[in-house]
């Protein structure tokens, strides 16, 4: 796979997390389980299973009242 | 050298607009609220953009996609561009969509090696079809993109070197991404190099609180322009040597057209402060 399919992948993966419920629920329960199950590289699943879950969880409410709009 | 003030065009703010044109040297519309909008709309802004200096400012094509961009976006930008004439047309360093999602905004993309080559294929490719390099923008995030190897100044310049457009550089998009990150806007602002800013924009947020009780500072142009935003302005003005183009953004919670004017008149005195510093320290260059 290729850095440029990679890059899609996490970027595919973060677009599910911002915009569903139910993804944000599995990943925050078992967060380098749903990045493996995602296809993400070993760097990636490591980043995404670091991020900054408050800021994930405000940056989710504030793009579905941008949806909602 | 001719620094301009300028603010964002929006339908609530047109009556207050139009009686004031004098103050205001240049407008910004929002480019899908054309797009969308009556053919009456087009012509009423192209006539504008004759007697005023107009840019185009897009949202929804997301440059940074690692994807490539949907052509039937662009191919609306490229007819609004030829329809309009702006003296220019930006767009967001984000990603706004991934497989057949729609996030609904502007994300902020993985700053990456390879995030860095899609970006610049996608710029080149809408210069391309718009026939002109669009002006890129930096975007506020309430978290570090995960995925990211680069720091934001060093995968925004890179951007620019790499397709040759310049930074719509948000002050206060910069200033809400260093103080959720617990960071220092002014340093990250003394990265930025004055030589690759095309335009700039001030707007205003608001503190949000957050779930790990460390609020953060979302980019809602909702609100006045901070303080700070104004004090990064003038730090801004004091190292560039270019005339700058300063565009003032609100979508909603509109004041009266008097507050917004007194935004105007306060990036105009910044950006006075830093040019005199500058003469102070190099002389009658200016």
């Amino acid at each position: 796979m290729t850095s440029r399919e990679h890059a899609q992948r996490l970027q595919l993966f973060l677009a599910r997390l911002f915009t569903s419920e139910a993804a944000r629920a599995a990943f925050l329960n078992a967060p380098r389980d749903e990045a493996v199950r995602a296809g993400l590289s070993s760097a990636d699943i490591e980043s995404v299973a670091a991020l900054d879950r408050a800021g994930l969880e405000l940056a989710s409410i504030s793009y579905a009242r941008k949806r909602a709009k | 050298m001719v620094d301009r003030i300028g603010l964002g065009w929006r339908a609530p703010l047109a009556a207050g607009i139009l009686s004031h044109l004098d103050e205001i040297d240049v407008l910004e519309v929002i480019a899908e609220q054309v797009i969308h909008g009556s053919v009456n709309r087009t012509r009423a802004l192209t006539t504008l953009a004759r007697d005023k200096p107009l840019y185009l400012h897009g949202t929804t094509l997301g440059l940074a996609s690692a994807s490539p961009l949907d052509d039937r976006r662009l191919d609306r930008m490229a007819r609004l561009v030829e329809a309009i004439h702006p003296e220019g047309w930006s767009e967001h360093l984000a990603f706004v969509r991934a497989g057949d999602i729609e996030i609904g905004h502007l994300a902020g993309p993985p700053r990456n090696e390879a995030t860095l080559e899609a970006t610049i294929e996608n710029i080149e490719h809408a210069a391309h079809v718009v026939g002109r390099t669009p002006f890129v923008e930096n975007v506020a995030s309430l978290l570090d993109p995960p995925g990211s190897t680069l720091d934001e100044p060093t995968w925004l310049r890179r951007v620019g070197q790499g397709s040759g457009a310049k930074l719509v550089l948000d002050l206060h998009n910069l200033y809400a991404n260093a103080k959720n990150a617990e960071g220092d806007a002014h340093a990250l602002l003394a990265q930025i190099d004055p030589a690759h800013v095309g335009l700039i924009h001030l707007a205003g947020g608001r503190l949000i609180p957050a779930p790990d009780r460390r609020p953060r500072i979302l980019d809602d142009h909702l609100h006045p322009i901070p303080g700070e935003v104004f004090e990064l302005l003038e730090a801004f003005a004091e190292r560039s040597r270019a005339p700058l183009t300063v565009i003032v953004e609100r979508d909603g919670n509109y004041p009266p057209i008097a507050e917004l004017l007194e935004e105007l008149r306060r990036a105009r005195t910044a950006v006075a402060r830093g040019r005199a510093k500058r003469g102070d320290l190099q002389g009658a260059r200016w």
